[in-house]
């Protein structure tokens, strides 16, 4: 009885306590979990696939091809395409988040134009295709109603054209805009404004050299972000540009269902190494933005 | 630069203000003359801090004319006032140092570089901040946040230094060092200045004067003792300070009340009243058929406080100087004896 007491009471003693700071590191291993799964592996496996060909074998293959004239030619129609759509969402749902946080807060009218924004900020892909053909397209509803009027008629192959592909975007890219910048333009205090009057300074003032710096980090963040919802859209163009590989994506999409070559796997992951290489890129760029801003940032 | 400011006496009169069917400012008139300090008190929507907007220019007025220095500024703008103004927070510019908010409007009055290092230090050292130049706000506590923004409006040496309730977002001993400082630095720098503030001993501990608002309407202005003192209305006699009501029969400018005489204010109306007896003006005697029974003490160091419940009920403060004297403990009567200053009665409430 004694000698069982005993033991028992070592192996109390021998269990030591978990320490606090491991049983919280417990809560993030489904976060890095997902990452790994969903974000490390694809991209490792991205890389490696970029170098190897068919036969296992090392090759460069991919990357001579990404290099080829016409190759560059959809990364740079990719990168202007993102930066254009970038940027008009940007301006306008800039403008247009900074009217929204100018309404009564809580208001009906700006909960009923945030939800909006919400939803459509998520309308994309095929479905967006398809209600832009359907009203603008060759057949579209409007297009019928205006063929009465043949200088208000839209072109029946705009959304076929690369202005086709970046006015759809836009209708995401400037709800997202306006979602994501929200915040930031809430965050600015009329107090700052006043005091920017109050020490000598115009409506210009305050926008060069109060609202708009504390803006900027924001601002661009957003861009950034806008860019790279872009860059990476893939349905949406697929569903209006059948016929041609006008940008990255379908470069991919197109490498990948070759039936003629099929030595074009390399091909289609260097493409996709490409745009890991640009999308690392934006994401450094806005990385050194936040630290910049972390300066003053509470 | 770094000199004494240039102080101008002002003149606003007969603003009006109305938001939707509420007159914010109401025939509002006052007079500060060069170097005073100022408080408009009253409790919140009174319109104090529209009167301090609509002198910044940062509210439009309905009717009246604002006149500092002896111009008629009532049509310009804010930023052609020269004035400068502390708000109650979160106004100081967060992406820039405490240095480079002071210097912001240096640069935009073209103040050459060198000379704005010197403004930046001499009034960095006026609020005692000395050495914090190069922190920015959310390194500060919500104290050193308020004296940047003091020593920002005091840089650019402005006519009328506006302040809206810049403490009241501070804990309470913050508040009162700051509130010494702002009137040590406001009498250093001898600048004309209207401190809005709904804290009554804020405003009796560092106004030359003080103006008393009442939905939108100055009710009385005057010095802290005359305000605490003289009441004008029983509204400012409610307001400032605590006050004792206590009923009684006034006939010619004298109340009698528990038996006893009180001389009454100016304005006290005739008949059955409720003369408004400050607790310092009471004083109390140990007496088995007085005219009541002491419910607390309260000791408060150099004074001490006693709850009385009188006959009919009615709760009575008294303020006495020192200890509550011996035998004065709940459940003793006492007797309640007036010390004959002057108050202010109200008619009786039907």
């Amino acid at each position: 009885m004694t000698a069982t007491t005993t033991a028992g009471r070592d192996a109390v003693s021998a269990s030591r306590p978990v320490p606090p700071g491991m049983v919280n590191a417990l809560g993030t291993v489904p976060f890095f979990a997902y990452t790994a799964v969903f974000l490390v592996l694809p991209t490792i496996l991205v890389v490696v696939g970029a170098f190897t060909a068919r036969n296992g074998g090392f090759t460069l293959n991919g990357f001579t091809q990404v290099l080829s004239p016409r190759t560059v030619t959809i990364f740079g129609t990719s990168l202007w395409i993102s930066l254009l759509t970038a940027l008009v969402g940007a301006i306008a749902g800039g403008v247009i988040a900074y009217a929204l946080s100018l309404s009564p807060a809580g208001s009906l009218g700006r909960r009923v134009f945030t939800a909006l924004m919400s939803v459509t900020a998520q309308f994309g892909g095929v479905m967006l295709a398809f209600a832009f053909i359907a009203t603008i397209g060759i057949n579209g509803l409007v297009t019928r109603m205006l063929s009465a009027f043949p200088s208000l008629t839209p072109d029946p192959g705009f959304l076929s054209s690369l202005g086709g592909v970046a006015v759809v975007y836009c209708y995401f890219q400037i709800p997202l805009m306006v979602i994501v910048f929200l915040p930031a333009v809430e965050g600015l205090r009329p107090q700052w404004r006043e005091a920017t009057e109050n020490l000598g300074g115009t409506t210009w003032t305050y926008w060069t050299r109060v609202a708009g710096p504390i803006l900027l980090p924001s601002l661009l963040g957003s861009f950034l972000l806008l860019f790279a919802n872009a860059f990476s859209a893939f349905a949406t163009a697929a569903a209006l540009i059948s016929q041609q590989s006008v940008i990255v994506p379908l470069e991919i999409e197109s490498a990948l269902r070759n039936e003629n070559d099929l030595g074009m796997d390399a091909y289609a992951q260097a493409l996709a190494f490409g745009m890991i290489v640009v999308v690392a890129l934006v994401m450094g760029a806005y990385a050194a933005l936040m630290k910049r801003a972390a300066r003053w940032a509470p | 630069m770094t000199g004494s400011v240039t102080s101008a006496a002002v003149t606003l009169s007969h603003l009006t203000r109305t938001f939707g069917k509420v007159k914010a400012l109401d025939d509002f008139s006052l007079d500060l003359a060069a170097g005073e300090l100022v408080a408009l008190l009253g409790p919140s929507g009174c319109g104090k801090t529209t009167a301090l907007r609509a002198l910044a220019g940062l509210e439009g007025i309905d009717s009246g004319t604002v006149v500092v220095g002896g111009r008629d500024v009532t049509r310009l703008p804010a930023n052609r006032r020269d004035m400068a103004m502390v708000f109650q927070s979160y106004s100081l510019f967060p992406h820039l140092t405490v240095e480079g908010n002071i210097e912001f409007a240096l640069g935009l009055r073209k103040v050459p570089s060198r000379e704005r290092a010197a403004v930046v230090a001499h009034n960095l050292e006026l609020v005692g901040l000395g050495g914090h130049g190069d922190r920015y706000p959310h390194q500060l506590s919500g104290g050193q946040q308020q004296r940047v923004a003091l020593a920002r409006a005091l840089a650019v040496r402005p006519q009328v230094l506006l302040l809206d309730e810049p403490l009241s977002a501070l804990d309470a001993k913050v508040r009162v060092q700051l509130r010494d400082e702002i009137r040590r630095i406001q009498t250093e720098v001898g600048i004309t200045t209207l401190f809005v503030t709904h804290d009554q001993e804020e405003a009796l501990v560092v106004a030359d004067r003080i103006g008393v608002m009442e939905s939108g309407r100055l009710v009385q202005v005057g010095d802290p003792r005359e305000i605490y003192s003289r009441p004008a209305t029983p509204f400012v006699a409610d307001f400032i300070g605590t006050t004792n009501a206590l009923d009684g029969h006034a006939v010619d400018g004298v109340a009698h009340v528990l038996g006893q005489r009180v001389p009454l204010l100016p304005g006290s109306p005739t008949g059955p009243v409720s003369v408004l007896i400050r607790p310092e003006s009471i004083t109390l005697r140990p007496a088995a058929d007085g005219h009541g029974r002491v419910v607390t003490t309260g000791f408060m160091g150099a004074t001490s406080r006693v709850t009385v419940a009188l006959a009919d009920g009615t709760l009575v403060l008294v303020q006495l100087r020192g200890s509550s004297p011996d035998g004065l403990l709940p459940g003793e009567h006492v007797a309640l004896e007036l010390a004959g200053v002057p108050a202010l009665a109200r008619r009786v409430r039907a």
